[in-house]
């Protein structure tokens, strides 16, 4: 079977500061400006693509440019509004667009150049990334929306308080460090915690990942050596610099005399070392 | 509050942070270092690169490894602080 292509992904910008979008210097990213712009890159713009209105006119404004793209087979991937649309624009909005963010009144986002940044990243980077997020304190539930556009619910209960004894402030929902971390008031969250807890899919990718690398010669050492209880300065004359780059896998093939100086010392055959 | 472990210019300002969050992925003790988009987390109790997302050094500033193993104690107290049910090295608490 053929190799499956990545089709490709592009990040149009609406309505921002020519000078403040150079400075980003986002990776293959397109700005326009005006309805001629918008509809020239509608044409243009492959189904894969992410575009993001930093101004409510503008998204009016993109939403008139689909009247004149008619020829268009189907919907763009996603939009991200820095400003809510206006509420009885939204159903043409989603006709127009598989994915929406940022449309609730209190989204909250990433910042504009890390949200530049995710949005450019490969699809499976983006999707560990939060870039935007809402908390609605009715149904007690937090909204996040990843770097792929696929928001997940999570509720309030999630972030209990750590043993710090911080609560999370609700009304305080922030998203930073990339989409790494979210912020609720002073309590800060790491994504893949929420993902690891909320997310079946990510999960069983991380295990796999895990149980990936717990196969690697490096990971059966450090296995081995702690189950005889030798620690890494006990492999002379290796250091336990050089025995922790082992475990890690940084260093390439072994010497046979380094091999037989550590499984000696484990008290093993070396090739038996992988197996454990 | 997270712990931020303060890091020397030029390290901050070019956006490099070390972290223990108020949710972390419990099992095992880390810190987790930030770059970027990049994230690397690092057990306490055995100073291994986690999985996901793994790594290793090289792909960390220097510097900022400096600063981690000067802190290592500290470190390691602000996770217990944190996480006081699964304690970097919870056979101290036998004795």
């Amino acid at each position: 079977m053929g190799k499956v292509l990545k089709k490709p992904k592009q990040l149009v910008v609406l309505d921002l500061d020519k000078e403040r979008f150079r400075r980003m210097g986002v990776r293959g990213a397109v700005l326009c400006r005006g309805r001629e712009e918008i509809a020239r890159s509608m044409r243009r713009a492959p189904p894969r693509s992410f575009w993001v209105s930093t101004r409510q006119q503008a998204t009016d404004d993109l939403l008139r440019s689909v009247q004149q793209c008619r020829s268009r087979r189907g919907p763009f991937y996603g939009l991200v509004t820095l400003q809510p649309p206006r509420p009885n624009s939204v159903p043409g909005l989603s006709s127009c667009f598989r994915r929406l963010a940022g449309i609730a009144p209190d989204s909250r986002l990433l910042p504009l150049e890390e949200l530049f940044d995710v949005l450019s990243s490969p699809g499976s980077e983006a999707a560990n990334l939060f870039i935007a997020g809402v908390a609605d304190r009715q149904s007690q539930t937090l909204a996040l929306t990843r770097g792929n556009l696929k928001t997940i619910t999570v509720p309030f209960s999630v972030f209990e308080p750590s043993g710090t004894r911080l609560q999370p402030d609700f009304e305080q929902l922030a998203l930073t460090d990339y989409g790494h971390t979210v912020r609720l008031g002073d309590y800060e969250a790491g994504s893949d915690a929420i993902l690891y807890e909320t997310d079946p899919e990510y999960r069983r990718r991380a295990k796999k990942k895990l149980h990936a690398e717990e196969k690697t010669f490096g990971a059966s050492l450090r296995r081995l050596r702690i189950q005889k209880g030798l620690s890494r300065s006990d492999f002379a004359p290796l250091s336990a610099k050089t025995v922790a780059r082992i475990e890690r896998n940084e260093v390439g093939k072994l010497h046979g005399a380094t091999l037989r100086t550590i499984a000696g010392r484990l008290g093993v055959e070396p090739e038996d070392i992988e197996s454990y | 509050m997270a712990f931020s472990l303060e890091l020397p210019n030029p390290l901050a300002t070019v956006g490099w942070k070390v972290k223990i969050r108020d949710k972390e992925r419990l099992e095992p003790p880390h810190v987790t270092i930030l770059h970027k988009r990049h994230d690397w987390r690092l057990g306490l109790r055995d100073g291994a690169f986690l999985v996901p997302p793994g790594g290793s050094w090289n792909e960390i500033d220097a510097a900022v490894q400096e600063v981690i193993e000067a802190n290592w104690q500290l470190l390691c107290e602000e996770w217990d602080r944190a996480y006081p049910t699964n304690r970097v090295h919870p056979e101290d608490d036998d004795g």
